[in-house]
């Protein structure tokens, strides 16, 4: 177990190509933390930095208080899963998870015992004389994990592990992996531009936008309270609904957005106060609207589409002059046609506020 | 590399290999490259300049030394042969196409078709121009062969002739490459889409005409490959000359590598063998300035 | 609406492609067999010839095969043809060449696939202008820096030995090796350097373990390459290596332009196969390797 800082961490590609700008991040020990952003944020650039695969520019990267910018990446006792696998062709599974032992000069017999252990944790004991390409892709996948784990690497970064799965076998490994954290306990770094795996496995999430930090908090945090447009944007499927409105101080605190309708949001925890007349972003998930039960707070809308999904229903509505998506149960629209007015209300409570000009959460 | 500025963090001497091993193992081939390369041919090119003979001499003199090499007929000579050289091993290609269209029209027996085409190939040049001047032995070779079996007047004394010498070396140099060149030009059809084949068949269009007017044309870059190597042929051309002619008759088969190379061992004029050499070596740069040009702008207009 | 003729076939033989004229397909053959015939016929010849005496070479036709075969011609070729100032044959010419190729062998294909591995898979800053320097490299003339390199090797003490041929060939083969083995390099996912790296492998660890167990076939092209261009060269070991280094190739040479006595074609020709029988061998063993030994060969400078 070890604690991983980085410091304002410059990275710079060919002298022009700014990478990475001065990243602060702090990770503690037995974490999982997940970089998640869209790609060529410079996500993997930065586990790269971690690894110590690319120099950087600036900054310092720390691993446990040491400081290790400088540092062969195998001096720096990390582990690292590959999108790819990156297992070594001609050598068996046993032959790919010893080698990093080998190099170590570590006695045969040591090598043996770590070797089969992990392979009995990861459930790939009868595969150790398979050659890569004989294995099936989670198979492969479980292989590489496992060289990862045989180390007992105070830190272990995955870089798009699961990417190359099919999607039922992706939720299987995210399991796995997950159980596998809390069962080793070492400090996980995992890189991934697929939010369902952040969430499901991050302690925390840093969401990168184009070389920063946009956000860095837990998933819960994340998704209820995106600190700008971008995280609210990128986080939660089907996105999050925008309606574009001005403040209005008339009867308590509300927007108006640009086609007249008022959402009152007088109960909405502001971090800085708003002012009369601000444009604002107001940011609706599309689980806070639900059919209407009286016509006092009601919104009327137009149902365009509907998705059923089995557990709940995707409702693509017209409110005024925006196009949002409601998802509601499905008993809540008995009675409603397409084309037809469906009536919503709003839980005005949980709604994000963001101001047009910076983006950022009021 | 890491960043200099920084303090080293592990200990002495062997990090520093370790940690510069990438380019550590570069520099041997970039102090080579630069030095016997591009080092060797500044200082061929100074030579030139000067009026060194035997040995080296410092005493620069200009051009002198190009006046007198495009005085002598010789070198001359050897540059028309060039020009006639690279023109006639353009036989190489067309005969190497041919045949891999044929091959790709008819699967029987490929294998040993192109283990025999090929073999030329995998002898020294040296033999080919021995084994060539055997059979234009005029009295033991091909010319007897013919006359004895009737054709009196029979003529195939290439190699003594000073008008046909240059057309003898032309033939053992496509006897001996054009394998090469079927081998490009096959990996060059193999490319080709075969459903491209397919569409011709629907539309009714006849082979030869797939040929002329879609096949050569999508295989333009290979045939700009080929220019490419049969030019460098062309200009290393030695060895065959060597063991065909010798230059003979009369320096009638001589071409420029030849005069270079006999000018420093044989004559013994450094100055002149590196004005030659100069020469040369314009010539090649021009050649693949003009073809880089071509497949630059060939290109260009693909995408 | 009429459907063309070709487009109904291939409606109701979906999967059946028309059968080729089979008259052309004659054809192609009936040409393809007369230009094997061409291109065998010197081999041929050469096979003929090596196995005649002179008397009979003079009597008979070219193509006639051998009334009474004998390897005479063969032995003298070998053991005590004239060339030059010795009467020894080819066999210390063959030595030399063997001499020859072992260490600019071992020299040529180390150096190059270490620095090849450099420039693919590990990050050098000259990189970039180290590769646009060997391409220009490539196209340099041989004779242009022939006469500097001899200064060079005299400097060094080793002209006019087989080490000093074998370094010459060395230098000339880097540029195009080096290219060849960086194309090959770069094919290799970047990943699974990385993970090297993280294993521990350093620089050369990871070639060793990782690299090269995965090009046994680029080695096998590019050893190929080398064994039959320098078996072949004539030129390099003329220049360098002086009367006590001559290769097998310049041997030969010497062998058939001692101008003393009658032209002995039976054995030059025999002496022609001896040289010609190591790479021969090498292209009917290895096939498709050759073929792609000499097509990247073929752009050397």
């Amino acid at each position: 177990m070890a604690q991983v800082a980085v410091k304002h961490l410059d990275k710079v590609y060919q002298g022009n190509t700014h990478i990475l700008k001065d990243l602060s991040l702090e990770i503690d020990s037995g974490e999982f933390l997940v970089l998640l952003g869209p790609s060529g944020c410079g996500k993997s650039t930065l586990l790269n930095c971690i690894a110590g695969l690319l120099d950087v520019e600036g900054g310092r990267v720390e691993i446990d208080g040491k400081d290790v910018t400088n540092s062969d990446p195998s001096e720096r006792g990390i582990a690292m899963v590959f999108q790819s696998y990156a297992l070594y062709p001609t050598k068996t599974v046993y032959g790919n998870m010893a080698f990093n032992l080998r190099m170590k000069r570590k006695s045969k017999e040591f090598i043996d015992q770590k070797v089969k252990e992990t392979a009995e944790l990861l459930q790939i004991s009868e595969l150790l004389d398979r050659k890569p390409a004989t294995l099936s892709g989670g198979q492969r996948q479980r292989a590489a994990i496992g060289r990862a784990l045989v180390r007992d690497a105070a830190v272990c970064l995955f870089d798009e592990p699961l990417s190359n799965l099919d999607a039922k076998l992706r939720t299987e490994m995210r399991i796995e992996l997950k159980k596998l954290h809390k069962k080793i306990k070492s400090t996980f770094i995992y890189v991934t531009h697929d939010q369902v795996e952040a969430m499901t496995l991050a302690t925390r999430i840093a969401v990168m936008d184009a070389g920063r930090f946009s956000q860095i908090s837990t998933p819960d945090e994340l998704y209820e309270r995106p600190a700008n447009v971008f995280v609210a944007r990128f986080i939660g499927s089907p996105a999050m609904n925008f309606i574009y409105g001005t403040i209005s101080f008339e009867s308590g605190i509300n927007v108006i957005s640009h086609d007249g309708i008022r959402f009152d949001i007088s109960s909405y925890p502001f971090l800085t106060k708003p002012q009369n007349g601000q444009r604002v972003i107001l940011g609706v998930r599309p689980e806070l609207f639900h059919r209407a039960t009286s016509d006092a707070k009601s919104y009327s809308t137009l149902l365009n589409i509907v998705e059923p999904l089995g557990a709940n229903v995707l409702c693509y509505c017209q409110l005024g002059k925006s196009d949002i998506v409601a998802s509601l149960n499905p008993s809540d629209l008995a009675g409603v046609q397409t084309d037809e007015e469906l009536k919503l209300e709003i839980d005005l409570s949980k709604v994000s506020v963001f101001d047009e000009a910076s983006s950022l959460r009021l | 590399m890491v960043r200099a500025n920084l303090p080293a963090q592990s200990t002495g001497q062997q990090s520093f290999v370790h940690k510069h091993a990438a380019t550590l193992a570069v520099v041997p081939v970039l102090l080579i490259a630069l030095f016997f390369y591009f080092g060797s041919t500044i200082w061929s090119v100074v030579m030139s300049f000067t009026a060194s003979k035997i040995f080296p001499d410092m005493t620069f003199v200009g051009l002198r030394q190009y006046a007198r090499l495009f005085n002598d007929n010789l070198w001359y000579m050897s540059l028309e042969n060039l020009a006639l050289f690279a023109l006639g091993s353009l036989g190489s290609l067309v005969l190497g196409f041919v045949l891999s269209v044929l091959l790709d029209n008819n699967s029987a027996g490929e294998g040993a078709f192109r283990t025999i085409y090929l073999y030329p190939m995998a002898v020294s040049l040296i033999i080919t121009g021995l084994v060539w001047q055997w059979l234009f032995n005029p009295s033991l070779g091909l010319q007897q062969f013919f006359r004895d079996l009737g054709f009196k007047d029979f003529v195939f004394n290439w190699v003594g002739d000073k008008n046909k010498v240059m057309y003898a070396i032309i033939l053992a140099s496509v006897w001996q490459s054009t394998g090469f060149y079927m081998v490009l030009c096959s990996a060059g059809l193999k490319g080709i889409d075969t459903e491209v084949w397919q569409a011709s068949r629907i539309d009714g269009i006849s082979k030869l005409r797939m040929y002329l007017e879609v096949i050569i044309p999508m295989m333009k870059f290979t045939f700009i490959t080929s220019f490419v190597l049969l030019s460098i042929g062309a200009v290393k051309a030695y060895d065959i000359i060597v063991a065909m002619t010798n230059g003979g008759p009369g320096g009638h088969s001589i071409m420029p590598s030849y005069y270079i190379v006999d000018m420093y061992t044989n004559r013994r004029f450094i100055a002149l063998g590196a004005a030659g050499s100069t020469v040369l070596l314009l010539i090649v740069a021009a050649f693949f300035v003009l073809i880089g040009v071509i497949n630059y702008a060939l290109r260009k207009r693909e995408s | 609406m009429r459907i063309a003729p070709q487009i109904q076939s291939l409606i109701a033989f979906p999967n059946k492609i028309p059968p080729k004229n089979p008259i052309s397909r004659g054809a192609a053959f009936v040409v393809l067999v007369f230009f094997a015939l061409l291109f065998a016929v010197p081999l041929y010849v050469m096979i003929v010839t090596s196995l005649k005496s002179m008397d009979e070479i003079r009597l008979g036709h070219i193509f006639a095969l051998p009334v009474a075969p004998s390897f005479d011609a063969w032995d003298t070729a070998w053991n005590k043809a004239a060339s030059g100032f010795t009467n020894t044959g080819l066999k210390s010419g063959f030595w030399n060449s063997v001499f020859i190729l072992l260490p600019s062998l071992a020299m040529s294909v180390s150096i190059s696939s270490i620095c090849g591995y450099a420039l693919a898979c590990w990050n050098v800053k000259v990189g970039n202008l180290l590769l646009s320097l060997l391409l220009v490299c490539a196209f340099i003339p041989f004779p242009i820096i022939m006469y500097p390199l001899i200064k060079i090797t005299v400097f060094l003490k080793i002209y006019s030995t087989s080490f000093g041929v074998s370094v010459v060939h060395t230098i000339l083969a880097l540029p195009i090796l080096t290219m060849i083995f960086k194309n090959f390099f770069s094919s290799i996912p970047t990943d699974l350097i990385k993970a090297a790296r993280i294993d521990g492998g350093r620089f050369l660890g990871t070639f060793f373990h990782v690299v090269l167990p995965l090009s046994p076939n680029i080695m096998i092209v590019v050893a190929i390459m080398q064994i039959t261009g320098i078996w072949n060269d004539f030129l390099v070991g003329l220049t360098f290596g002086n009367v006590q280094a001559f290769p097998m190739t310049v041997n030969l040479n010497n062998i058939t332009q001692t101008q003393t006595g009658v032209r002995v074609y039976n054995v030059y020709m025999a002496a022609a196969l001896l040289t010609a029988i190591p790479p021969l061998v090498i292209y009917f063993i290895s096939g498709k390797l050759f073929i792609r030994g000499i097509t990247a060969g073929a752009l050397k400078g």
